[in-house]
Formats: structure tokens, sequence, C-alpha cells
């Protein structure tokens, strides 16, 4: 391959960057690739995935619209991720490095280790992410937040590029206020008390700052990860007692929707619940955490502009 | 099997997995703690210090445990299969949308309402064609309506108009409504649930309505006992139904039913509650007012829908074994509703009901007035003054009595005397009723006609005359069916027959049960699988689609090849100076087979022969061959509590 030369590494991220957000991204930022590699577990580092990476881009795009967080939990389980637009972005900005820069560009794989099994991840793009000063961990199982657009997705481009690093935040915005108080009151902040399997606990020291946060995330994964059911219910099946037994286990409602869902491809095996997002105030309040709020923000500028 | 490799090729066994499981399990990323903020804070020593804690990978976990890769990706995923609670998922269904997670509210579906096994078997009987099902369905004769449906609209629309008066006393629909909601989460508390059944035995009194609100409300079964049955015969029906509480009158000088009870709790497996209506309440029972008085108001979280078990009524006996009919709110609602406009009932009526609640035809008066919002008018027990008095005092416009009421009202000379003005619509029922007994009455009612109605338990009410009809229509027949009832009449060859002729009467409806519960010797006999019931009645029609009932199929007398059906006969005995009531019964004959016996009970001070009877009938120009043979007197005629005469129980000796 052809590689240039002259790219100067600012330019180059600014040019980087620009082309994210221009795509739909809401931040993006480079992580220290030395640094997650310092970090990430043995087998999960970039280096272990791709030695030649020199450097992360890490961009996240916005959560669910404001409509989406008022329906039932069911419901929002079928779309409440939209990490696919942040995907998208993730993809075409590889292929404009590759293009622009002449460097390989590499879109992180963010999904499953095919030789770890469904539970872990190629790489850890909220590892990314953090690094890369575009969110803080929440004491809600370390989801990543930012202050002004709340709750993200994020996804990760790797290139040979040398690309100047940025910082992670300076500041982390959970837990908020409101959310201390709770805590003081009752021993658990809102993420903690509205999770239906009760997989967050934690502490929060005298200045009000995450102490510890603890996430158990296998129950969290036994509820929103329906993929995990199917084998379960063929071997209920195998083992039902008799014939009417056998019918409900395979024919069941709840049941037929996982087969549904495994030949139509509709909806998905994974069902995330989001109510520890549903009700923290950062994911549902920060200035920008929703379409509807970006578009107050936006009007209130222009109105203050004179437009 | 881990990357395609079997335990055999990674030496791996299920003791290794027992042995590192949990700690592979807890030290993966399945359980995460993190101290601090440090990876944000770039805190290096507070990160390496913490990493394990943050879940480690199976490289990580293979080096520390003394594992390969592969052996840590097998007994992780394993631990990780054989720990998932699939049915978390559940918790999903109720929240969002505005609906917050509470851990202390949260029930797990295994751990839900269930059924009882018996409420289960109770609901197969309820076998419909689904042919039949179908038909009522989609013509809306089957709807969702609901016993409780009914009584909480009156309870919004005018809570305060008398829903009942009954021994002098007054409830309105807003008191009684709240009596149920209470008794019925009483109920629940006792561990009663949707599904199981209620026996009950009480006269026509608010307490039985306000037990068979609450029942309904709740979604359990009521099911009937007639007064005058006593624990050897209500021990096998609260068996046969399962039954898991019984509500009762105190005890009384002839009869204690509350300790009566209470001794069957030990015979009857599933009955656990003896609830009292009134009175002193016995150890080992409970009272009613009582729990009236301590249950709640909450709404009932799981309220039964019309296609439940309602009702469970076993038929009156008046021969062979009872059987267990049980009658969802669409069998049982649909009757009313569509009999509704034949009445033309409106809730400025008062209704009183002749039969007993404990009979079918008294569940079905006591909706009819549910249904309009009507008063109803109680009478706990009848007598030939006690019923007139209660119409000259209560005045009702409505009113459903049976021919043995009519006709002791008629021997008393009450009739003539007492006051029946209020009355625009009576409705005789219960058993086949002789022409000069519906006329006499109709003579007795300067504001209103007579009509008479058939029905059994099976299907309610079924053929009916209208109430604008000629005088010898509703006096003299039953008239046609009722709305989307079906009748016909089949010869001994199994054929239709003719008009005029006579024939075993079958019917089909809206409100047919669709068999007997636990019974299917019974079923065999009267069901014939595509909606027809067969009645046991004999019928004649007339050209103009008339039907008159001319006696039961079972009370047919074969002498010698020659049928003798005995009620005819009987009407007209009936018709002498000297008889109070007769009934006609066969007895065994070597040469014939059978041969008629009349049994009379004579009015007081009178005397009569057989010559007297046979005379009688020829005067009446009965045939001879119809005649009885053999005249037994009887003190008391064993009657039903719906006043049918129990043939079963007459024997010439």
């Amino acid at each position: 391959m052809a590689v240039k030369s002259d790219i100067a590494p600012e330019e180059a991220k600014k040019a980087i960057l620009e082309y994210c957000l221009k795509k739909g991204a809401l931040v993006a930022g480079v992580a220290d690739i030395d640094v997650v590699n310092r970090i990430a577990p043995e087998g999960h580092r970039p280096s272990d995935l791709w030695p030649r990476a020199r450097s992360i881009i890490s961009l996240g795009v916005g959560g669910q619209t404001q409509g989406a967080w008022a329906v039932p939990a069911k419901a929002l389980g079928y779309f409440g991720s939209t990490e696919v637009r942040a995907y998208t972005v993730a993809y075409g900005a590889a292929f404009y490095i590759e293009n622009k820069f002449g460097k390989r560009a590499l879109y992180c794989p963010p999904d499953m280790d095919t030789e770890a099994g469904p539970r872990v991840p190629f790489q850890s793009l909220k590892l990314h992410a953090e690094i890369a000063g575009i969110g803080a961990r929440s004491l809600a199982g370390d989801i990543l937040l930012h202050p002004e657009f709340g709750y993200m997705y994020f996804a990760s481009v790797f290139t040979e590029l040398e690309l100047p690093p940025d910082q992670p935040m300076q500041d982390n915005p959970c837990p908020t206020t409101s959310c201390v108080d709770l805590f003081r009151k009752s021993g658990q902040t809102p993420c903690m008390k509205f999770c239906p399997v009760q997989c967050l606990s934690g502490d929060i020291d005298e200045n009000g700052k995450q102490l510890e946060m603890r996430y158990d995330m296998a129950s969290c994964a036994e509820m929103t990860q329906q993929f995990e059911a199917v084998p379960g219910v063929l071997a209920d099946a195998i083992r039902a007692e008799d014939e009417e037994e056998r019918e409900d286990l395979l024919f069941d409602a709840e049941n037929k929707i996982l087969w549904y869902k495994m030949s139509v491809g509709s909806g998905g095996l994974l069902g995330q619940c989001f109510e520890c997002m549903r009700v923290c105030p950062i994911a549902n309040q920060s200035p920008q955490a929703d379409p509807i709020r970006r578009y107050e923000t936006r009007m209130a500028a222009q109105a203050e502009a004179g437009e | 099997m881990t990357r395609g490799l079997k335990r055999s090729q990674i030496g791996m066994s299920e003791e290794m997995i027992q042995t590192y499981g949990e700690s592979i399990f807890e030290m993966s990323h399945n359980i995460q703690v993190r101290r601090g903020d440090a990876v944000r804070e770039l805190d290096w020593e507070q990160i390496e210090a913490t990493r394990a804690d943050r879940g480690m990978s199976d490289a990580e976990l293979a080096r520390q445990f003394g594992l390969t890769h592969d052996q840590v990706t097998y007994i992780r995923t394993i631990m990780e299969r054989r720990k998932f609670k699939r049915h978390n998922y559940h918790r999903l269904y109720d929240l969002g949308g505005g609906r917050r997670f509470r851990n202390e509210r949260f029930v797990p579906h295994a751990e839900r309402f269930e059924f009882h096994q018996e409420a289960l078997d109770l609901r197969k009987s309820l076998d419909f064609d689904p042919r039949v099902a179908s038909k009522h369905l989609r013509l809306g004769n089957w709807n969702g309506d609901t016993v409780t449906d009914w009584l909480g609209k009156w309870t919004r629309e005018k809570p305060d108009a008398v829903a009942a008066i009954g021994d002098g006393k007054e409830i309105t629909f807003r008191e009684i409504h709240d009596n149920s909601l209470r008794l019925a989460n009483s109920l629940l508390e006792l561990g009663i649930r949707k599904g199981d059944v209620v026996a009950i035995q009480l006269p026509n009194q608010i307490e039985f309505m306000t037990v068979y609100f609450a029942v309904c409300m709740m979604g359990g079964v009521l099911s009937t006992m007639h007064m005058p049955y006593r624990a050897g015969e209500m021990e096998p029906l609260l068996r046969h139904g399962n039954a898991r509480a019984v509500v009762c009158a105190p005890a009384a000088d002839n009869y204690d039913a509350p300790s009566a009870m209470r001794d069957l709790c030990e015979r009857v497996e599933t009955l656990h509650h003896v609830i009292v209506a009134s009175g002193d309440v016995p150890d080992g029972t409970l009272s009613l007012p009582r729990l009236i008085e301590d249950g709640g108001k909450d709404e009932i979280e799981n309220p039964p829908v019309a296609s439940d078990p309602a009702i469970l009524c076993f038929t009156s006996g008046t021969s062979s074994a009872p059987k267990a009919v049980v009658h969802s709110y669409q069998t049982m609602l649909a009757n009313n509703r569509i009999a509704a406009p034949i009445y033309n009932m409106s809730g400025d009526d008062v209704v009183l009901g002749g039969p007993p609640f404990t009979h079918a035809f008294g569940i079905c008066v006591m909706n009819f007035a549910l249904m309009v919002g009507a008063t109803s008018l109680l009478m706990p027990a009848f007598t030939p003054p006690s019923l007139v008095e209660l119409i000259e005092a209560g005045k009702p416009t409505v009113m459903f009595v049976a021919p043995a009421h009519v006709a002791a009202c008629l021997k008393t000379g009450l009739l003539e005397t007492g006051d029946f003005s209020s009355v625009r619509i009576a409705t005789i029922s219960g058993s086949a009723c002789p022409p000069e007994i519906a006329y006499a009455l109709e003579k007795a009612m300067p504001n209103g006609s007579v009509g008479q109605m058939w029905g059994m338990t099976e299907c309610f009410m079924g053929l009916h005359t209208p109430f604008d009809g000629p005088a010898d229509i509703r006096c003299e027949s039953l008239g046609g069916t009722t709305p989307t009832f079906e009748a016909r009449l089949i010869g001994e060859d199994g054929a239709l027959v003719a008009d005029g002729e006579e024939g075993a009467l079958e019917i089909r409806g809206c409100s047919v049960v669709a068999g007997y519960f636990n019974n299917d010797e019974a079923n065999r006999a009267a069901f014939t699988g595509d909606g027809w019931f067969r009645t046991g009645d004999l019928a004649c029609r007339d050209a103009q689609g008339r039907v008159r009932i001319t006696g039961r199929e079972k009370d047919l007398i074969n002498r010698g090849g020659i049928k003798i059906n005995p009620t005819d006969i009987e009407a007209v005995i009936d018709t002498h100076p000297a008889v109070m009531m007769s009934a006609i019964a066969p007895i065994p004959d070597d040469i014939l087979g059978e041969r008629a016996c009349v049994y009379v009970q004579l009015q007081p001070d009178a005397s009569i022969t057989l010559e007297h009877i046979c005379s009688w009938l020829a005067e009446h120009d009965v045939s001879k061959m119809k005649w009885p043979e053999r005249l037994v007197f009887v003190d008391q005629m064993p009657m039903t509590p719906t006043r049918k005469i129990i043939k079963g129980a007459l024997t010439p000796t």
C-alpha cells in the first residue's frame, strides 16, 4: 500500500472528527491507544486484535427519542438501542480515513468474540469512549454518561494513523445532586432503586462522588438476553412430562416470539430493559439528551442570536 | 463444547465444573465491582489494584487458576447457562409507560395466581361444540357481560335505588354492592380462589343475594343447595362439586345447619369453611355479617370474565341422581338479555320471584331483576297466605310463580280474595300448568296478564308465550321458542313427529349448557353433541308452532305395550273437589308389565274411592284404558323445592 507521509496529525484528527459529527455523531474523540492497551483485559486489547493500530477514534450517537421513553418497557426493548446509527458512522469513517489519508483503518467490530461466547465482546467500546473523553462511568453498571448529551451509544475505528489523543473527562456527571439526595435517604440511587432485577448497588462518598459501583451483570443479562432463553425452552420441551406441557413450552406466546424473532429476524433477541436509564436524570434531562431537547437548545440559541 | 471442542478434547470433567464453576462465574465479567473512578482519573495504582474486581477475562482467569483458556471459557459459559433465569424477562411486562419497578410489589409469574385443580376440572364441563360457540359468539348471543358488570352499572347509575326488599328490610344497590365487595375480599382472604365452588343453602333473602354477588365478584362458582336438603343429601353434592365453603342458615329448632355443615367438613375433603348467615356462630364456623364487616373494599384484582363458570346447580331431582349443571356467565346471562323484550321490564318494576334462589329458575328471576335494575321482592318461604300477603304489601308489578303456587292459592280461595291489582305480568313456569290454573290467575289479576314459560336448569327459558297474545295461547300453551332457541319433537322411531303428535322435546339455544359436570353417562343420555339437549319432556306442537308439554318421558306408564301419559289424567283428577293434588305412577304387574296407580292427597275432611275417580274421569271423557287401577292416599305429597311432585318417592305400600 502506498502510504502518504506528509499527514499532519492535528489536521487529520480535525478532519476525521468533523466527518463523524457531520455524519450524525454527537461527540467524537481520540482515545490514547497505549492507555487502552494498558487497561483492557488480556485478549481484548486493541493490540490483541490488530497490533498495527496506532489510534482509536471513538464516537457517540444520541440515545432514543423522547417519545420512546414514554412507552412500555417491552416496546422500548425493541428499539431502545440506537447503536446501529453509531456503527454506520464509524464504518464510514474507516473508509474515509483510508480514502483521505491512505492509512489503514478498521471499523472496530462491536459484536461478541466468537470464541468466547455471547457475553464477551471483542473490544470494550465503552473503554475507548471513556479514554477518548466522550463519556464517564455511571453507577448504572458503568454505562457511560455525558453531561451534555446524556446517554449515548458508541462505536470505534482503529487506524494506523497517528492521531493526538484526547483526555478523559475532567468531571463525572454521575451522580447528580438529586441522586445523591435519594441515596442519602434510601441507600439507593434511582437507577438502583428501579432496576427490575436489582442488579445495581454501590456507595457514594461524603463529597457526593462515586465510591463504589457494583454491577451484577449476570442478572442484567438474564433479563435482557433472550437468546439465552432459546436453548432453555428447547431443553425444557425435551424434558416435558406430556404433550400439553410441551405444547405450552414451545408455543406459548412469549416463547413463540423467540421463534418469530429467529426466523423473521425482527426485534432481535437482545431486548435491553433500559429502566436504569429511564429514571436517570442525566440520561433524560441533560440539555441535549434527546432530539426535542436538542431542538429546544437550537431554537433558544437562534433566538438569542436574533435570528 | 468450546470453540467446537468436546470435553474430552479439553480435559474437562463435571467435577472440574463443580470445583471452579462458582469462582470463575463470579470473578469473570458476570459480577463487576469498581472502586472510585480510577480509569477516568487514570489512577494507575488503583486501576491495577482493582483489576480483578472489574471482572477478569478468560485468559487472565486461566493464568490465575492454572487452567487452560479453553477450560475457563467452557466452565464460564456452562455456569452462565446453569444460572440463567429465563423468566426474569417477565419483569419487563409491568414496566414503562409511567410504571416503575417496585421490588416489594413484584410477584414472579411462578408465584402468581393459579387455579385449584378442582376449578380446572369444573371448567371441563364448559365443553361446547365449537360450531355452537362460534354461532352464539358471532351473533352476539354470548357477550362479555358478567353479574358484576350488571350490579356495577346500577350501583353507578342509581346507587340509592332499592335493589331488594326482604324480611321487612330494604337494601339499595350501593349497599348491596359494597357489602358484596367486602364479602368477596373476605372470601379471598380465606383462601377461596377464582374458580372455586361456594355452596349456599339459604332461602330467598338479602343475604343470599349478597353472597351470590360476592361470589360472582371474586370469580367463584355458586353452588345452590335446596332448603329441604339435609347433610345426607348435601354430602354427595358438595363432594361432587368440590365445594370449598358453604353458606347456611343459623340453627333452628328443627335443624342445626351450622353443626351439620361443620361435620361435613370432616367428610368432604375440599370443604374448609362454614359461613353462617346470621345469629349465633358456633365454634369452627364463620359469621357472614362479620365477614362483610371485616372485608376490605379493594377492587378485585382478578375478576371473572363472561366465559368463566358462574353457577353450579344440581337438577331438581325429580328423577334419578342429581346432575351437576355448570353455567358460564355467557349461557346464564344470554337468556336474560334475549328474553328482556318479552317481559318489557324496567328499573321501575318490582319483581316477585316465587321459585327459590337455590333453583335455576330462581337465579334466572334474580338476574332478570338485576339486568334492568328492578327491585327484587323476596319470599323466603311459600305458603298461600304468605304469598298473597307479600303481593298485597309489596305490590309487585312482575311475578314469577310455579303452577303449584297458584293451585294452592286457588284451592284455599285466596286467589279470589287477594289483591293482585299491582301485577301487570305473571309468568307461570316450573312444571306443566293445567289451563284452568292459568285462567284462574289471570282472572285474579285485574290489571295484568298471565303468560307461561318453559325452562330447565340445563337451559333456562326455552319456550314462552307472548304477553300480548290471546288468552288461549298464554293459558293453554307454552307458546313458541324463545329467540335463539330451536325445538324439535322426536318420536319413538327417532324421526320428527308431525304437528299435533306427541314427541320427545329436544331443544338447543344460547343458554343450553354443554353437558353435566363429571357425569359421562348422563351426558350421553341427554346431549346429542351438536347442541341439542334431550329435555325428557313430552310435548305436542300445533301448526302455529305453539308447544304444549304433555308429560315426562320417564313418567310414561307402559301397560302391556300401551303408553299412558299420566299428565292429562292427573289434571282431571286434580279438579275433583275432594282432591288436593294427585300423581299417577306405575306399579309393576306380572302380566302387563306396568299398571297405573293414582296417589291422592285429599282436601281436609274429604274422602274418595277409586270408583269415584274413575267415574270422574269417565265424565271428563278420559278413555277407560287410561284409568288408574289402584288408589293410594298420601298425607303430604313429596315435592321438590320448585313445587314439582317427586314421583320417585311415591310407593304403593
